[in-house]
């Protein structure tokens, strides 16, 4: 899961995958603004058929956060 | 139409929102106000079916004791919060609406510091309005029980009842708090009654006219995403898509076909990049320069063929946008210059909370780059403490300015002091009557030889840096510093070895072109972006020269 969520933002940031960690800020370390957030968000969406409510894109601050998210949604 | 000053547009002059909504359902009773998809279909609501059911909800909430109080209301776009909103002030109380990316401390400070007697809020937001709800007296309605809300109200007035409150509803009667964002100090209700939202609209509309339908996607807590993202399209009553997911942005504009657009610069800056990414991702972006250059040309010799040579570009957006208006912070020219040659006209606008908050806008077929446009007819400008070069305060008066701050006696009297609100904007009109804005009064620089700097005059100067991704000019030790955040991607890619080096370079050919007092003294380079608001605006009081790097 991690693997593929870094796989997936190094496309909307100029991070590599390999240099993420869970602790990884996407505002100040990936340079990620909300409209980024948004569309990293709807690659998950296809890749893990899940949906992610736009309330909870807003709590996303660290890679870990959307991590954790999506195992918790995928194990639910 | 050449770039030429010619008369106003003739818009019927609407001075409060209940003969907004009155006038529309009127005129246009069975064209679709409002649009958005659920679950895959098209749901539309004419300007009849509108005006209907706020007065429906309206009744509804008066029998739960909304009548001249005031509401919160909180969620994410959505019919049910326009037709909140609508529904309350059409029965004489004002609407609150509160940004919903706050934290549930600062909403419940913000809903006590109002004086809400009733929340209005959606089921996303059920968890803030149970926190709501605990810490103080207040009456809650949830979005979902609105349908119902609807039903009830529609049969009272079926029976013979009818909005009591809403006959005394006047140009003065105040119809919303806003609390400004503000990039320094605490936030301000901003006190705006029927006549400023509704004769704002107009104003705007008649600057500039819109042909067609929106797509909205400004929040709604925000005066520009209300006013120029709703009214100002009801005015001419064409059909608002709603937006409701950000995730959904490409889908909507396809399903929704604006004509117009309502922006902030991050969505203008983001849409535009969008185009390039995926020219490159399709290997067509140097198909795409060589179509910009081969236009260029054409235009001057007086071939306009954008909208035929950029057709794929336009049908990104649905096929059908020529208009986009930008409002809310600075816009780089780069932008505006960009989706002119795509055929699509983008005008830059000014406007502040407390002025309704549209105060200029630059016309269809008159404007100029880097001005944010000409004055609105419900208003009138001056610039104030001018210096040399006839830049100063811009300071608005008219009946788009708000009654006063919420509570707030003292601030009040200090923004409107001698009948001018002050709006702590530094610029200039020039002699076209366009207005400028160069920097922000409270940033203003004040070197110990008395002289004042704009910092954003400065970092303005930096955009034709592109090793430079944000910078903030602020004063230390009686110096000039830029403090930078360096485009990492683009020293990359230009192999650039030295940041540091590069930048002092930029610097000192920028110094070269600045009078002496204005010259940067040293330059700070950082590793993370600044702190923004929620707005997406630098916060400057956590920079340097505020001791909180």
């Amino acid at each position: 899961m991690f693997e593929k969520v870094c796989k997936i933002l190094s496309e909307f940031t100029e991070t590599k995958a390999e240099e993420m960690t869970m602790e990884t800020l996407l505002l100040s370390d990936l340079d990620m603004d909300s409209l980024d957030t948004v569309n990293a968000v709807v690659r998950f969406e296809d890749e893990f058929n899940i949906e992610v409510p736009d309330r909870v894109i807003y709590d996303f601050r660290t890679i870990g956060d959307i991590v954790n998210y999506l195992m918790k949604k995928s194990k639910g | 139409m050449k770039n030429k000053d010619y008369p106003l547009y003739d818009v019927k002059r609407i001075t409060t929102l209940k003969e907004l909504i009155d006038f529309r359902a009127k005129e246009s009773p069975n064209t679709a106000a409002f649009a958005w998809t659920k679950s895959g279909e098209r749901i539309e609501k004419t300007y009849k079916e509108l005006k209907s059911e706020i007065e429906a909800l309206g009744v509804a909430l008066e029998k739960r004791g909304v009548v001249n109080t005031k509401v919160a209301i909180l969620g994410e776009n959505s019919y049910y919060w326009i037709l909140s909103f609508f529904a309350v002030v059409y029965s004489s109380s004002a609407a609150v609406p509160i940004d919903k990316e706050l934290s549930t401390e600062s909403i419940i400070n913000l809903i006590k510091d109002s004086g809400c007697t009733h929340l209005i809020f959606s089921d996303t937001y059920s968890d803030i309005a149970d926190s709501i709800c605990k810490s103080m007296e207040i009456y809650a309605v949830n979005m979902k029980d609105i349908p119902s809300l609807i039903l009830e109200g529609q049969a009272s007035i079926d029976g013979g009842t009818n909005n009591r409150s809403n006959k005394n509803i006047s140009q003065d009667t105040l119809a919303a708090i806003i609390y400004t964002s503000g990039t320094t100090g605490i936030s301000k209700g901003v006190m705006l009654s029927h006549g400023n939202l509704a004769l704002d609209t107009c104003s705007a509309c008649s600057n500039c006219k819109f042909y067609g339908d929106t797509l909205l996607l400004l929040p709604l807590h925000h005066s520009f995403g209300l006013v120029a993202g709703v009214f100002v399209t009801m005015v001419y009553g064409y059909t608002i898509y709603i937006n409701t997911s950000l995730k959904n942005i490409s889908k909507d504009l396809l399903a929704a076909k604006p004509q117009s657009l309502f922006l902030v610069p991050l969505f203008v800056e983001t849409l535009y990049k969008n185009v390039w990414t995926t020219a490159e991702k399709s290997g067509k972006a140097g198909a795409l320069k060589f179509l910009i250059k081969l236009s260029n040309f054409l235009l001057k010799c007086g071939i306009d063929l954008r909208r035929k040579l950029f057709k794929s570009v336009i049908n990104g957006f649905g096929g059908n946008l020529d208009t986009i208006i930008s409002g809310g912070a600075p816009l780089s020219e780069k932008y505006i210059k960009g989706f002119r040659e795509f055929g699509i006209n983008l005008l830059n606008g000014y406007g502040i909370t407390e002025c309704s908050p549209v105060v200029s806008v630059n016309r269809n077929n008159y404007y100029k780059d880097g001005s944010v446009g000409q004055v609105l007819n419900e208003c009138t400008v001056k610039i104030d403490s001018k210096d040399d070069s006839g830049i100063g305060e811009v300071c608005v008066k008219g009946s788009i300015v708000m009654q006063g701050y919420y509570g707030m006696k003292e601030a009040t009297e200090e923004a409107l002091a001698d009948s001018w609100f002050h709006t702590g904007d530094i610029g200039y009109l020039d002699s076209d009557g366009f207005l400028f804005i160069t920097g922000r009064k409270k940033n203003l620089i004040i070197l110990s030889n008395g002289e004042n700097v704009a910092p954003e005059e400065l970092e303005s100067l930096f955009d034709r840096v592109p090793l430079v991704k944000e910078v903030v000019v602020y004063e230390s030790n009686h110096r000039i510093v830029a403090e930078i955040y360096p485009d990492k991607q683009y020293a990359e890619d230009t192999k650039i070895d030295s940041t540091t080096d590069s930048l002092n370079k930029s610097v000192s050919e920028i110094n070269k072109k600045l009078p002496k007092f204005k010259q940067i003294s040293s330059v700070i380079i950082r590793d993370k972006e600044f702190e923004k608001t929620t707005t997406k605006k630098i916060k400057r009081n956590t920079v340097g020269g505020n001791n909180n790097v």
